[in-house]
């Protein structure tokens, strides 16, 4: 058989429709997950011992566990106790709660990258640990913590992938089945490949703008350093 | 005026797990004075003086700023009565700065006024402006603070805490971390200060200052006030052994 992209062009709304779905999930569950995070890494830095227990052992199970396996422990062993959810339901979750592991732990880096010095300065200005959080910490944080976060949105849309075994309609099922009808794998693996490496490199690229704002502070200074 | 109580302490403890850093610390100190507190570390200054602004909680005793309760609880008490943070009348400086990185040198020193206070900005900047060049740093005020040497960080570190008009300023070791060449700066901007009448509880290992700017000089060792006094007296006739010994193992040798 020799290679021939140009089957692509019969297929592509197939295509176009599963690259729509994988957009549609990760979109949702990179936002859900990001703020999913937020709570864990509370539970995780909290005061009391057993919050904290609670917020480790949910890190260390999500973390310590295949994606593959949650997936279909939440499909396939889900409904057997009356959790029936659609693959669609069931691919936003379980990349939520994936992903949400990761961003708690990446979050309570971020925040203990900052000197407790900082704190204790606007503490003893007067101003609350909200204010403390949101003028202090956040910012200082977020300049760390943008190529962490980058990598790890990047790692979760390459994760979706994984969703076509539950036949959730995205990006990789779409391709699976034109295969199923052409035989076609080399064209349509590399036509995957290239969808998915487009959608990262604009969430990358997204991701990039958003660090530069958050390390202006850092450049100017670096820029006008006498050395 | 110079007889109104600025601070209170009665009956301090504090407790580090099992280690009692302080020992049932009993203090007075006037409005307008100036008080240096030295000692060797590991003698609880610094903690009592970040029990003053409660970055410490203190396990039991009183501490009334002014006419206010900050801090009270007695032994067996479950739960201390403690007044709200944005009420402080105290402000820190700090041995490390701990300016905000990320904040310009204005930025650092109107951002309590506007968000504690609830200063109108325009006037948060004008008071900010003229505390800058107070401590004679106006030139800097658009930079950030990695951009400035140690003594110029700390000078705005101080403008910062006057920007919230304190009434009672703790310094805890403000020269400690500076470059030799660089805390005289320092030093002159905080004896401008005593001048000005401020009350002052410095915490130092700058015996110079506490003999020269300080009304009265504190020693304290393992956690109790061992010994206190005019500079005068604690430098020249210390009646401790501890004291003496403290004195000796430090180079300055006070009033020639």
């Amino acid at each position: 058989m020799t290679i021939d992209f140009s089957i692509l062009l019969d297929f592509y709304p197939a295509l176009l429709h599963g690259l729509y779905n994988t957009i549609l999930i990760c979109a949702s569950s990179l936002v859900l997950g990001m703020l999913l995070g937020v709570p864990i890494c509370m539970l995780r830095m909290s005061a009391s011992a057993v919050v904290r227990f609670i917020g480790k052992s949910y890190i260390n199970v999500v973390r310590g566990t295949p994606f593959l396996v949650q997936v279909y422990l939440l499909y396939y062993v889900g409904p057997l106790y009356g959790l029936t959810l659609s693959a669609f339901a069931c691919g936003v979750i379980t990349l939520t709660i994936f992903g949400s592991a990761y961003f708690a732990e990446i979050y309570r880096s971020g925040v203990e990258s900052v000197p407790k010095g900082h704190l204790e300065a606007a503490r003893s200005l007067g101003m609350s640990r909200f204010q403390a959080f949101t003028r202090i910490t956040f910012p200082q944080m977020m300049a760390l913590i943008i190529p962490m976060l980058t990598n790890q949105l990047v790692g979760l849309v390459k994760e979706s992938a994984i969703l076509s075994t539950v036949t959730v309609h995205e990006l990789t099922f779409a391709g699976t089945r034109i295969i199923g009808e052409t035989f076609r794998y080399f064209e349509v693996y590399i036509a995957l490949a290239l969808l998915y490496w487009i959608l990262n490199t604009l969430l990358a690229a997204l991701a990039d703008k958003w660090e530069a704002h958050f390390t202006k502070y850092m450049k100017r200074n670096k820029r006008s350093e006498w050395i | 005026m110079g007889s109104s109580v600025a601070v209170e302490v009665t009956g301090l403890h504090k407790k580090f797990g099992d280690q009692l850093v302080l020992k049932g610390i009993d203090l007075h100190i006037d409005m307008g004075e100036v008080v240096g507190i030295i000692g060797p570390s590991g003698s609880g200054k610094s903690t009592l003086l970040r029990c003053l602004n409660l970055l410490e909680t203190p396990t039991e005793g009183v501490i009334r700023i002014q006419d206010e309760v900050l801090y009270a609880r007695q032994a067996g008490e479950a739960r201390p009565a403690k007044s709200a943070p944005g009420k402080l009348k105290t402000g820190m400086v700090f041995q490390q700065f701990n300016l905000w990185p990320h904040m310009t040198v204005l930025e650092n020193v109107i951002e309590a006024p506007l968000r504690v206070k609830k200063t109108d900005k325009k006037a948060a900047i004008q008071k900010a402006e003229a505390l800058l060049a107070k401590v004679g740093l106006l030139e800097k005020r658009d930079m950030h603070p990695i951009y400035l040497s140690g003594g110029q960080q700390q000078r705005v570190a101080i403008a910062r805490a006057l920007a919230m008009e304190p009434e009672i300023m703790l310094f805890d070791e403000p020269t400690s971390a500076l470059d030799p060449e660089l805390v005289g700066d320092v030093l002159r901007v905080m004896k401008d200060l005593a001048g000005e009448g401020m009350t002052m509880i410095v915490v130092t290992h700058e015996m110079e200052f506490a003999a020269n700017v300080a009304d009265r000089v504190i020693f304290m060792d393992q956690g109790a006030i061992v010994e206190q006094g005019t500079p005068e007296t604690i430098f020249r006739h210390s009646q401790s052994p501890r004291l003496q010994q403290f004195l000796s193992n430090t180079s300055f040798t006070a009033f020639g």
